[in-house]
């Protein structure tokens, strides 16, 4: 009921109402975007009092500049990239790494992490342990390839949307994800592969 | 049939895009366990990820960010003033123009029947503004149910 609401308040309708002096209709931008940029900063900034300022700044700097909105992306879209540089800047500001190489392909034998489980409460152990671990290990991922990978896998953006947010070439940001995966798998299976031994 | 294993790149476009492998590639797949395996654990991985908790703010940003938004800068209703100052204008001079009429209108009614005209449009002006007040009720009314709804 709620979503189909947000639905009819269409981007454009949302950014008149904002130019047209209606504060309210700002409030349902920042509503309906909170989330990516949640996303967006929690993977991007570790600190929680510098994420609370830096989330204000976004919305911000998305209201000052709101006229110059010229809807050839989503609005979402355009929040994001707002959302990414200005990330970006507290990162270099705080002279903190984006992103650093990954090691080429190390060709490791094929483990599994995805063992065979007997009933459902076992099923549902496995999935709860699988979780916490994968948690832990996306937290280890440099910022950059964080963002990409949740942005991808959690809010459900194209390939396309996300260069748009980062200003990367698509072909980089499918590289990133790709390597970010490989990653992800080859350190759970390390883990799993400790634990058995 | 194709020998090699799928690497990690083929191996995650064959779950994210299956529409751009390769034919020989998918019946590797259906004969090799170990391809299968490596499929399993990055579903396995996919599933994981998407299934981790979205991050939330703990704090209420609507409300930090607008209690920051400067006051909007109305305009001055330039059009609002020209109409009503046309508008007075154009009743006076009617009125001047024709003030012998309205005079002699008014001399010759009977008192009774000015009464009468000056109650009827009390009355209708009563009934106007409760109804006006109504309308102004519901509007509002609705208008905080969405917002409730929406916030």
């Amino acid at each position: 009921m709620s979503n189909l609401k947000d639905e009819q308040f269409s981007d454009r309708h949302l950014v008149t109402g904002v130019l047209n002096g209606d504060r309210y209709a700002f409030g349902l931008i920042i509503k309906k975007t909170e989330g990516l940029v949640a996303q967006m900063t929690f993977k991007m900034i570790s600190s929680p009092g510098d994420r609370k300022d830096i989330a204000q700044d976004i919305y911000l700097k998305a209201f000052k500049n709101l006229s110059g909105f010229k809807f050839q992306s989503k609005l979402s879209t355009w929040i994001g990239q707002i959302a990414y540089n200005t990330c970006l800047h507290y990162l270099e500001k705080k002279k903190l790494l984006l992103m650093d190489n990954f090691g080429e392909d190390s060709g490791s034998p094929i483990g599994h992490f995805n063992k065979d489980l007997k009933n459902d409460t076992e099923d549902l152990l496995f999935n709860k342990e699988l979780a916490t671990v994968l948690q832990t290990e996306i937290e280890l991922l440099k910022p950059l390839y964080k963002t990409l990978i949740s942005l991808y896998h959690q809010e459900d953006l194209s390939y396309a949307e996300i260069a748009e947010i980062t200003s990367l070439p698509e072909g980089t940001v499918k590289n990133y994800i790709f390597r970010a995966r490989k990653t992800l798998k080859e350190n759970l299976l390390l883990k799993y592969k400790r634990n058995e031994l | 049939m194709i020998t090699a294993h799928l690497t990690d790149a083929e191996i995650q476009l064959y779950i994210v895009e299956p529409e751009n492998i390769n034919d020989q590639l998918t019946i590797h797949v259906q004969d090799c366990e170990n391809c299968q395996a490596n499929i399993a654990n990055y579903r396995l991985l996919f599933n994981g990820i998407q299934d981790q908790v979205k991050p939330r703010f703990d704090f209420d940003l609507t409300n930090l960010v607008l209690e920051q938004l400067p006051e909007p800068k109305r305009a001055f209703p330039w059009a609002v003033l020209l109409i009503s100052v046309f508008s007075v204008s154009f009743i006076l001079l009617l009125g001047i123009f024709f003030w012998s009429h309205i005079e002699a209108v008014i001399t010759r009614t009977p008192m009774v029947l000015i009464a009468t005209a000056i109650a009827a449009a009390i009355v209708i002006l009563i009934f106007q503004a409760v109804e006006m007040i109504r309308n102004h009720q519901k509007q509002l009314h609705a208008l905080l149910n969405v917002n409730a709804m929406q916030l």
